[in-house]
């Protein structure tokens, strides 16, 4: 068993899957490939992918991060509230973004600590904070919603202007955080290391790494790209508030999943967040264009996660101990 | 001595819930009066009815985040039957059975196919929703349609007898059968053994499969049970019932001592741990606080339980291993004095 | 004659993937005696035992139960006929009580219920009967290790088991708690039931059983009167034939370049621990598990922190933070690659060069073009089958694994390599390459720790050979003095005298 042609077949499936919802299209809806609808996937899919890349770390070292799209909400809230108090200037904005890039690293922070130092089981951790983060937003805005009225501001012009005319920004910031996040990944010892984590704890920690200040780090990161996917959010549609990203981090998982990441760690790469990201854009998407009812999708999407877990599950599992290498010389 | 932990962690449940009933009682306007004390009840019991359910699961060691998809599911055809005219004892019964083969489906996908309980039950969740929105009344454009339900026999499950709501009688009786399970029966012993020690479990002769589906089908028929007597009591169902209340429901349970990873807790527990939750609700909306600062609570309130289980069971696992020295230094005793006795024969 | 033996097996014969690891395999036990089973690791102790109680099958042969032929093929044959098993790990729930546990999957019903009074009842008289000190109520959770043990044995008594068959069940007992054993093993015996005793301590053997299997190579080679025979006689039949030192290698020790242990204590598993470990030798660790052995590399390596004394590299202390040790050119080579060597689902490139990345980066940024060739050298060098560096850890065999652990730390000049059971699941050939690294590593100057459980490779491989017993050193061999034999009975507590010929 050669790992590039392990590799290669993964890809080889992906393109299947893609394949055949285009077919799908081809014949449910032709207007689906219209150049303005795949730009709407593309913006749809760019808030989910920034957080992909953020909690892709997160469970590359075993972890999960379900305070996603409260930490959005939470962020932005802070960010345009502040932004609308302080003359809607861009230096508000710039203020408005450090609390607000602030307040996620706190998030990741309490994360971190209760999930790799008092072992408290992540995802009831970040549930009870999602519920706490969606409070607060909700308390700062006393339940209702906050505008970005300033079309002027740089904190407008984040999500509408366009790249050359053509590309719109949204997918600018997702392209950019997906190379930073696969470059660190790929290309640094923080990333070999995040992978080793995520592997093996024990073992990482008889290397000189200390596994439980990566876990404590990929959190921050987590809600980084959170803060960063909600400001955007924010900036796309002109108004924030305690519901803005809600029930992201579903959709995040679901890329996650999709793209082969595991959450007990060890397994998952960008390419892989990317491809799942869009898959999940593009189910999405879809639902819309063959007119099935909306309320579907979530359904659709549990569907999914079921089967893709249960696939990677069988993946991991034949690749631990089904495929046995013959011993060659060479 | 003889006080068990077990105990000690409920008193201290208990303890909590007396003293915020007294802070509400003369703090928060209109706590205790009479109708707000029933509504309490009759909410803490369709959250206690779900922590029944999610209590087996807990205890055998596994987790079920779908609750609300299946409440959703039940509670839409219970709501469509009714509507129907179908006499009550058919309603619960089909909605019974569609909580517990939900709950079987889930077990069946975790045991099959060694997948991840908690990203499953997530996910199933939706997917229960999903079938949910499939059987929700719709128009001829498929636009949702509200159905008042006007089966007076069927509505008759969520009125009350003096003040005390059925499903409040159901939730007692509920929970009363599963402590009797959980600490009488062979299941209970076995539930234990499978959340505490799954593989010394299986060793002796324990069908940990069998059992950990059987948990999850269990709680699926449970909360089927809290879903018929909501939509009595509402009169309706709607596509947001029983949203979030996976989460609520095992939140509950870990504040009333059932802990996550299983072997621990029991059915008073999860009583007491939904009177607490709702309590928590209801105070701060009787102090007049909007939502957001519910949310605020709810939050801290579920972080700061599992911290101080985890606290607890620090405290526990030292006590036991200070009892355990101790019981050793006992037999060193016991032997020493065995044989100063043989020396001098 | 045959009446008086509880378990006779005839000509049993095992092999797996071709080698044959039983042979012809005449194991008798007597009604009421307690039976002691001894062997190297590898003898095939427990694979004979695996037979008995159906975990394995076996290829050829018979088992005679009472006299009478049983057919074994899974455990619950084993358990109808009698014969009960008291695991290593304590197969106990911590969350039931005595009695819950011993009935767990077998409980006596009353009317569709648990019948409590009638179980707590048969395990109060069980107690009474053998004279445990324990109660039927306890929570398994706040007992100490003897009281479990005493539990797992009336679970098996509880099924009514003829033969008890027990693997090192001492291995996590004080010896206070060890004591309690025996005479709990004494008491047994007393009322007629058989217990097959495995162990590596010679002590044991002498203290409780009656008489002596061992095994050696897969066969048997004596059965003995375990209360009369010499401890030398054990020895040298576990052994057989001592070899002869095969090119003894003189190693070019460097004074000034050591590690310096200087009373060492790690509360009560190691005390008064004082010794140097020199560049240039391979300093062997030998001792029975539980001896304090792994701690005491684990104190060195930096992973236990709280140890009281002094350790020092040159003569100056070295660091308690791991990082800091690997930096300084330390490296360590784990007890157990599944659990803290390898990354199971990284490929065999990130698996070597973990280590490295102190070199192979530059600003935290991965030198790729390095990594590569540090990674096909060291797969060059240490020779890691197949020779692809994208290949998953998990795919590749055991010792081929141990080998990329080992190119971890060569590849990059360790100074200090410390090796805890390098070679366990391990084929002979890859062995004898991974001895020439380690030799080849010593003779660049580096000091060298090996703990070992493997009788041949302490002796063989280490210049000198530190013996712990009861977390102290308990004898020192210098200059390839160590025999096999020597080193057994050490790590019994026994003492041979130094060159004495056994």
């Amino acid at each position: 068993m050669n790992r590039k042609n392990l590799f290669e077949s993964v890809w080889a499936q992906r393109g299947l899957i893609i394949a055949v919802l285009l077919l799908i299209m081809l014949v449910g809806n032709r207007s689906f490939f219209s150049l303005g609808n795949l730009r709407t996937i593309l913006m749809s899919i760019s808030i989910y992918g920034i957080m992909c890349c953020g909690m892709l770390l997160a469970m590359l070292t075993g972890g999960i991060d379900l305070a996603m799209g409260s930490t959005a909400a939470f962020t932005s809230v802070i960010c345009l509230w502040y932004y609308n108090n302080h003359g809607m200037k861009d230096s508000a904005f710039v203020i408005g973004l450090i609390l607000a890039l602030l307040a996620a690293v706190a998030v990741g922070i309490l994360h971190g600590v209760c999930d790799a130092y008092l072992m408290l089981p992540s995802f009831v951790v970040t549930l009870a904070t999602s519920k706490l983060l969606y409070g607060l937003a909700s308390a700062i805005l006393k339940g209702s919603f906050i505008h970005l009225t300033n079309t002027e501001g740089f904190f407008y012009r984040i999500a509408n202007t366009k790249l050359f005319g053509t590309i719109p920004m949204p997918i600018v910031i997702f392209i950019i955080v997906a190379i930073i996040v696969g470059l660190i990944l790929s290309f640094t010892v923080f990333g070999r290391r995040v992978y080793a984590v995520g592997a093996n704890r024990a073992a990482s920690e008889l290397v000189g790494i200390n596994s439980r200040i990566f876990r404590v780090g990929c959190y921050v990161v987590c809600s980084l790209t959170a803060c960063i996917g909600g400001i955007v959010l924010t900036s796309m549609n002109y108004v924030t508030s305690a519901t803005t990203a809600q029930g992201y981090e579903m959709s995040v998982m679901l890329a996650l999943v999709v793209g082969g990441a595991d959450i007990m760690g060890g397994y998952g790469d960008v390419p892989g967040a990317v491809f799942g990201a869009l898959l999940a854009g593009m189910v999405e998407n879809m639902i819309v264009m063959l007119n099935i009812n909306t309320n579907y999708s979530q359904a659709v999407q549990g569907v999914i996660i079921v089967l893709a877990v249960a696939f990677n599950v069988y993946n991991n599992r034949k690749s631990a101990g089904l495929i046995k290498v013959k011993k060659k010389a060479g | 001595m003889k006080i068990s932990q077990k105990f000690i962690r409920k008193l201290i449940t208990l303890g909590l819930i007396v003293i915020l009933f007294a802070i509400f009682a003369f703090t928060a306007p209109s706590f205790l009066k009479l109708r707000n004390i029933q509504e309490i009840l009759r909410v803490a019991a369709y959250t206690g009815i779900i922590c029944v359910g999610s209590s087996f699961v807990l205890i055998g060691g596994g987790i079920d985040l779908s609750s609300g998809g299946i409440i959703c599911f039940s509670g839409i055809v219970a709501c469509r039957l009714a509507s129907i005219g179908m006499p009550w004892p058919v309603v619960l019964l089909v909605a019974v059975v569609i909580g517990a083969a939900c709950g079987y489906f889930n077990g069946w996908l975790i045991t099959r196919f060694y997948l991840n309980d908690f990203i499953t039950t997530l996910a199933t969740g939706f997917v229960f929703t999903g079938f949910g929105l499939l059987a929700i009344l719709k128009d001829e454009s498929g636009t949702l349609m509200s159905q008042e339900i006007k089966n007076k026999g069927f509505l008759l499950l969520g009125k009350h007898l003096n003040g005390f709501y059925y499903i409040v009688f159901v939730w007692i009786i509920l929970t009363v059968i599963a402590w009797f399970i959980l600490s009488q029966t062979r299941y209970g012993l076995h539930t234990y053994a499978m959340g505490s020690n799954s593989k010394s479990s299986e060793m002796s002769g324990v069908n940990v499969r069998k059992m950990k589906v059987s948990t999850f089908t269990i709680c699926g028929a449970c909360c089927a049970v809290a879903a018929v007597f909501t939509v009595a009591y509402q009169t309706t169902a709607y596509l947001n019932l029983g949203s979030g209340m996976g989460f609520n429901a095992v939140a509950a349970c870990v504040v009333g001592g059932v802990m996550l990873g299983g072997g621990k807790g029991d059915a008073v527990g999860a009583f007491l741990g939904a009177i607490f939750m709702t309590l928590v609700n209801n105070g701060m909306y009787k102090y007049g606080l909007d939502t957001s600062w519910q949310y605020v609570f709810q939050g801290a309130v579920i972080l700061i339980a599992i911290m101080s289980d985890a606290g607890f069971a620090a405290f526990t696992g030292r006590r036991l291993r200070a009892l355990a020295e101790k019981n050793n230094a006992e037999e060193a005793l016991l032997e020493a004095k065995a044989k100063a006795k043989g020396g001098n024969v | 004659m045959e009446n008086e033996l509880i378990l006779r097996t005839e000509n049993i014969c095992k092999s797996f993937n071709g080698i044959q690891v039983l042979k012809n395999v005449n194991l008798e036990i007597k009604k009421g005696e307690i039976h002691a089973l001894m062997g190297e690791n590898g003898a095939g102790k427990s694979t004979i035992i695996k037979i008995i109680t159906g975990v394995y099958t076996k290829d050829d042969g018979e088992i005679y139960i009472d006299g009478q032929h049983v057919q074994i093929n899974n455990r619950h044959d084993a358990a109808e006929a009698g014969i009960s098993v008291i695991y290593q790990e304590l197969s106990l729930v911590p969350e039931l009580t005595v009695t819950e546990n011993i009935f767990l999957g077998h409980e006596i019903m009353k009317r569709g219920l648990p019948d409590r009074k009638e179980m707590r009842r048969q395990v109060q008289e069980l107690i009474d009967r053998y004279g445990f000190i324990l109660q039927p109520d306890t929570l398994v959770a706040t007992m100490g290790m003897a009281q479990r043990q005493m539990t797992e044995i009336l679970k098996a008594l509880s099924t009514e088991a003829k033969l008890l068959i027990m693997d090192e069940p001492t291995t996590s007992l004080s010896a206070s708690e060890t004591e309690q054993l025996f005479v709990t093993m004494e008491g047994l015996r007393e009322r007629g039931t058989s217990i097959l005793y495995i162990s590596h301590r010679l002590e044991e053997i002498y203290r409780v059983t009656d008489r002596l299997t061992i095994m050696r190579n897969g066969e048997i080679v004596g059965v003995v009167d375990s209360k009369t025979v010499e401890a030398d006689t054990v020895t040298s039949m576990m052994i057989g034939h001592e070899l002869e030192k095969t090119g003894v290698r003189v190693p070019k020790i460097n004074k000034d370049h050591y590690i310096e242990v200087k009373d060492l204590q790690l509360g009560n598993l190691l005390h008064g621990i004082n010794f140097k470990a020199y560049g240039g030798e391979i300093l062997g660790i030998g001792g029975l598990v539980g001896s304090g052995r792994t701690e005491l590399v684990s104190c060195i390596y930096g992973t236990i922190k709280k140890y009281k004394g002094s350790i020092t590299l040159d003569g100056k202390p070295i660091s308690r933070s791991v990082a800091k040790n690997i930096k300084a050119g330390f490296g360590m080579v784990p007890e157990d690659r599944r659990t803290a060597g390898f990354f199971p689902q990284l490929s065999i490139l990130r698996n070597i060069a973990i280590s490295s990345y102190d070199r192979l980066s530059k600003g935290g940024i991965v030198n790729g073009k390095a990594e590569i060739e540090h990674t096909e050298k060291a797969i060059a060098d240490y020779d890691v089958r197949p020779h692809m560096r994208k290949l998953p850890v998990q795919n590749l065999s055991g010792g081929n694994q141990q080998k990329v652990i080992l190119a971890r730390w060569l590849s990059r000049d360790v100074d200090v390599l410390i090796l805890d059971e390098p070679t366990v699941g391990v084929d002979v050939g890859v062995k004898a390459e991974l001895y020439v690294y380690m030799r080849k590593m010593a003779d660049k100057g580096s000091i060298i720790i090996m703990v070992s459980s493997d009788l041949a490779e302490l002796t063989e491989v280490s210049d000198r050979v530190l013996v712990l017993h009861n977390g102290t050193i308990f004898q020192e061999f210098r200059d390839h003095k160590a025999t096999q034999q020597g080193v057994l009975l050490a790590s019994s507590g026994v003492t041979a005298k130094e060159g004495e010929v056994l």
